[in-house]
């Protein structure tokens, strides 16, 4: 392999190094913690609804709509629902919410260009579960008429989920579009989706990586 | 690994589910069935960790799917708890089973095509 000349790389010291179009590194843990926190609370949440819905525990806690979260979450189109896909929706909503927790973990501090599909398997975790829960909302206020706290609680979460995980799936897609633009090539692009490098992928990162300036030694 | 370490557990509630499922809970399901699929499962786990079979973890994602898709239409429409048992097992397991090995490091390709492009020997 030609070996082009040496170039600052990324590196351990480079780890924490800022990412264009931010004034930070997206995959960082501090971004990301907060995001695997809140997923892991709502995965909790969920079990609790799961629960009640599998018939296991006879109530579900509401300190604001009294017994209205039972009409909800017992209601005939959470049945359609479980029959339909086999399992409770709640426990489904677990899963993706554990889903987001997993994912969220996964992949070092610059797993935005060393391993963009776990960042984009995140997204796709993370924006459409947002939908999803925002629907549902909208379903009990409009079709049931009645409330679920712990329902609208996920649903916030859903919403500051996405919120705070959209800058790293992003940077991720921008890198990937990057790419693409300065290859011109899929397989090189389906590569570096994949976490493979390549001279166009390491260019490509190190343009959205801003290098603190090193001493000469 | 620690991924690896949640398969493995799974792979241990799946081998305990024949006594936590009773006879009414089973349906048709045999706990041959969960012995079988939960020793697979806890083999793929173990086998992730020797370097010549480090992507066995596939091998549970493959069976993963199966475990959903099978319970789903075999056991439809009234899917016994056993059934769903089997379904959300399948499900956590996806998800686990795509978590790479060793998943807080950079992959493996990285760090060989950095260490040689810096003249380095590669460290992996």
């Amino acid at each position: 392999m030609n070996r082009p000349a040496k170039v600052e790389r990324p590196d351990r010291m480079t780890e924490h190094a800022p990412v264009a179009p931010w004034n930070y590194n997206p995959s960082a843990w501090s971004q990301r913690v907060p995001v695997c926190l809140l997923a892991f609370a709502a995965t909790l949440i969920a079990s609790h609804l799961a629960a009640f819905q599998w018939g296991l525990i006879s109530f579900v806690w509401d300190p604001l709509f009294g017994d209205q979260s039972e009409m909800v979450i017992g209601s005939d189109i959470a049945k359609k629902m479980d029959r339909w896909v086999g399992v409770p929706d709640a426990a489904l909503g677990a899963i993706a919410y554990l889903g987001d927790a997993i994912f969220g973990l996964a992949g070092s501090t610059r797993r935005w260009y060393e391993r963009p599909w776990i960042v984009v398997l995140f997204g796709i975790d993370v924006i459409p579960l947002g939908i999803v829960s925002v629907m549902l909302v909208l379903l009990q206020t409009f079709v049931l008429g009645h409330w679920c706290f712990l329902c609208l609680v996920t649903a916030a979460i859903s919403l500051a989920l996405v919120y705070l995980a959209y800058d790293e799936v992003y940077t991720s897609l921008l890198y990937l579009w990057k790419v693409w633009k300065a290859s011109g090539s899929i397989s090189v692009t389906w590569k570096a989706l994949c976490g493979y490098p390549s001279e166009v992928a390491e260019k490509v990162a190190l343009q959205m990586l801003s290098l603190p300036e090193r001493k000469e030694s | 690994m620690w991924a690896r370490v949640a398969e493995f557990m799974l792979g241990c509630w799946l081998l305990c589910s024949p006594f936590i499922f009773p006879e009414e809970h089973r349906g048709a399901v045999s706990a041959l069935v969960d012995f079988g699929l939960g020793g697979l499962v806890m083999t793929f786990a173990l086998l992730s960790y020797w370097r010549p079979t480090r992507y066995a973890h596939v091998g549970t994602l493959l069976l993963s799917l199966a475990i959903i898709l099978l319970a789903r239409i075999m056991l439809a429409p009234d899917i016994p708890p056993a059934g769903q048992n089997f379904m959300m097992i399948g499900l956590l397991l996806l998800m686990f089973s795509i978590v790479p090995n060793k998943s807080f490091d950079a992959p493996e390709a990285w760090h060989r095509w950095l260490s040689e492009m810096n003249g380095e020997r590669p460290t992996i």
